[in-house]
């Protein structure tokens, strides 16, 4: 029992420096971690080991101890500290082996598919569809196509370089905010002002880096057609374009709208990430289908191709308490609907 | 029970991605607890503070500018700062204040709420934390210690059983009444954890230490200060979580109208899902439907006090103090931010 009582806290170290180790390692870590937080864990994971190490290597009697109090280490082990190491021990690993990499259809319904810009924090700093106030837009736009290198690059980066990173966010936002961003709770602020950026010639694309691919389709993410909807001046740039979307399958519009979904419509959605997935937000859109996969079920990953047009929604306030105003609602009549599998990357950030 | 679905697989996933999230921030305040138990003497840190208490505990609410800490992190570190004789007001205001007036917290903020006042929002959520741990320190420092800290952290203050009444130049009023420590006055916070969890060092074997003996010594101490900590993380992380998933947040939309009912709906959800301080105010930012006052009170009472918190002051103070910072803080914040922040319109 001594034995045990030695070897305890070093072994629970052992155990968590492994865990986060192994979760970075086998890359299991993206379905629950922002990208930017990831190298921590790695970091903490390796140090814990060495402190386990540490804590193994040179016990207790080499050490000056309090030993005031009852009950000291050295008198065994008690009820309570049984119970400290088996919860620090068990949950860790059960929740480590049980955990899938992604959340069940019931909770993301429940929690409510949003689709509007406004209520994804931090999106619109990484839409690809931001809007360029003047003719040239600013250069460190990230495209979906180059979103892994983007979340790799961010990997790397310290959590000391996150305040220079929101810095440069925050700037860019200066000028996006005078445009956009209309908040019904707050009466002070100023709408209606969505117009004031000039438009270009119709046809063109306003932000250079979209480009269709090899296939002629535009790659987008889900949260791009939700950031375009309230901006006529990006919504042109994908009204009627033939957009290339991945996302998961969900049958439900529970939480967003009336309406119930027709026929072999259903919802694409992402789930959006602020830190890590404990503020996983899902963010959706209407695609309309005439054929789908004959094996689909609720989260499966789809690639949809289809054209993009941006619809009336109803008037008033949602069910979900915001009103849309004059947003409009992008909907994706699909021309092809193909299982995909689910990328290492699950959530959008 | 249609507001509530339990399923383990949903749970584990917020459970381990909250763990995952809060455990290097804590990993990190504990090997800065244990640096600061090796190599810091004691006696030392009281002599950084100015002599003014008053100013010295205004100057603790402003420390989180040099050293940013979240809430995970900050609990350690305060709890090896009083045993090496910081004053407890002195700690308190910096536990409270540290999670909120940093710089990471003001930029997360201000990008959060771009759109939605974002100056405003981050002024006063600085502001009011700021105020509300300064306030709470000051009246700390006029509370007996006995009634402050828990057992455990008595009895290890550097002068409990030596120099108990020796003069101190930052005397706490009622330092003399640690003398008479006797089990009703003060409880163990939560005895589920013994006293043996962590083994303390003797500050007075450290002076003959070697360099290598003090880097052991702050090892063996971050990790016995991890697995302390840890334990409450993991229960706070647990039950945040089952409200995470299991809870629909959007029975609480009925609240929003309500100026009065939406703050203090908020400040409840706060309280149990146990975020992170520098990424709460994305959350916040979220709740459209909700006053901004709401939001305001959701940042500012969050950092200061939730789930995981509760469990974790439980290492520092007694329970009936931890208990009646949890009430005082929810009222004043909720009062503060209800009508106060309407008149600066």
């Amino acid at each position: 029992m001594k034995i045990l009582r030695r070897a305890l806290p070093s072994l629970t170290l052992l155990e968590w420096g492994a865990i986060l180790s192994y979760f970075y390692f086998s890359g299991r870590l993206a379905s629950f971690l922002h990208p930017m937080f990831r190298p921590l864990v790695l970091a903490t994971g390796i140090l814990l080991v060495i402190t386990a190490i540490c804590v193994g290597l040179f016990p207790e009697e080499s050490c000056d101890h309090d030993h005031e109090g009852e009950g000291h280490a050295h008198g065994g082990l008690t009820p309570g500290s049984i119970l400290a190491f088996f919860l620090l021990i068990v949950p860790l690993a059960l929740a480590a082996k049980v955990s899938p990499d992604s959340y069940g259809a019931a909770l993301i319904e429940r929690r409510g598919l949003v689709q509007d810009i406004r209520s994804l924090p931090g999106m619109s700093s990484r839409s690809v569809a931001r809007p360029a106030p003047s003719a040239s837009p600013a250069p460190s736009l990230s495209l979906p196509a180059q979103t892994p290198a983007l979340q790799q690059s961010i990997a790397r980066t310290a959590a000391a370089q996150k305040q220079d990173s929101q810095q440069s966010i925050d700037k860019q936002l200066e000028q996006a905010a005078q445009q956009t961003m209309t908040e019904p709770g707050l009466p002070t602020q100023t709408s209606g002002n969505e117009d004031a950026a000039p438009g270009p010639s119709p046809g063109t694309y306003e932000n250079p880096a979209l480009q269709p691919n090899d296939s002629g389709n535009i790659p987008v993410q889900v949260t791009d057609l939700l950031y375009a909807a309230q901006e006529p001046f990006t919504r042109k740039d994908f009204e009627g374009k033939r957009v290339e979307i991945i996302g998961q399958y969900l049958t439900s519009k529970k939480g967003t709208s009336k309406q119930e979904l027709k026929g072999n419509s259903f919802m694409l959605v992402r789930l959006v990430m602020v830190c890590c997935a404990a503020d996983m937000i899902p963010a959706g859109v209407t695609i309309e289908a005439t054929k789908k996969p004959a094996h689909l079920r609720p989260t499966s990953w789809l690639k949809v191709v289809g054209q993009v047009h941006y619809r009336p929604r109803p008037k008033g306030p949602s069910p979900d308490g915001i009103d849309y105003g004059d947003t409009p609602e992008p909907v994706i009549e699909a021309v092809s609907v193909a299982n995909i599998a689910a990328p290492a990357e699950k959530y959008v950030y | 029970m249609s507001w509530f679905h339990f399923n383990l697989q949903d749970f584990s996933i917020s459970f381990l991605s909250i763990l995952f999230e809060g455990v290097p921030f804590m990993f990190i305040g504990t090997l800065l607890s244990g640096v600061i138990d090796a190599f810091v003497p004691a006696e030392r840190v009281k002599r950084l503070l100015p002599s003014n208490r008053t100013a010295a505990v205004a100057l603790s609410g402003l420390l989180g500018v040099i050293f940013p800490m979240c809430e995970c992190g900050v609990v350690p570190v305060i709890r090896r700062l009083i045993r090496k004789g910081l004053p407890v007001s002195c700690g308190l205001t910096y536990l409270l204040a540290a999670p909120i007036v940093n710089p990471i917290v003001a930029l997360s903020t201000f990008a959060a709420f771009r759109g939605q006042h974002p100056g405003a929002m981050t002024s006063l959520r600085l502001t009011l934390g700021f105020a509300v741990a300064v306030v709470f320190g000051l009246i700390v420092q006029r509370i007996p210690l006995t009634e402050v800290l828990n057992r455990r952290m008595l009895s290890l203050l550097p002068n409990a059983r030596t120099r108990r009444n020796s003069s101190r130049p930052l005397k706490e009023p009622v330092l003399a009444v640690a003398g008479n420590l006797t089990t009703e006055s003060v409880s163990i916070a939560f005895p589920i954890v013994p006293p043996e969890t962590i083994m303390e060092l003797h500050d007075e074997a450290h002076h003959e230490k070697t360099f290598g003996g003090k880097v052991i010594g702050a090892i063996r101490c971050a990790a016995f200060d991890f697995l302390d900590v840890g334990f409450y993380l993991i229960i706070g992380a647990a039950i945040a979580s089952v409200f995470n998933t299991a809870v629909d947040r959007h029975v609480l939309l009925p609240l929003a109208s309500h100026h009065l009912f939406a703050t203090l709906a908020l400040m409840v959800l706060a309280l149990l899902l146990s975020l992170c301080s520098t990424s709460d105010a994305f959350i916040a930012a979220n709740f459209l439907a909700f006053p901004a006052s709401a939001k305001l009170a959701f940042m500012v009472f969050g950092p200061m006090m939730d789930l995981k918190l509760l469990f974790m002051y439980g290492l520092v103070f007694t329970k009936r103090l931890t208990f009646s910072l949890a009430i005082a803080l929810f009222v004043v914040i909720a009062t503060l931010a209800v009508w106060l922040v309407p008149l600066l319109r």
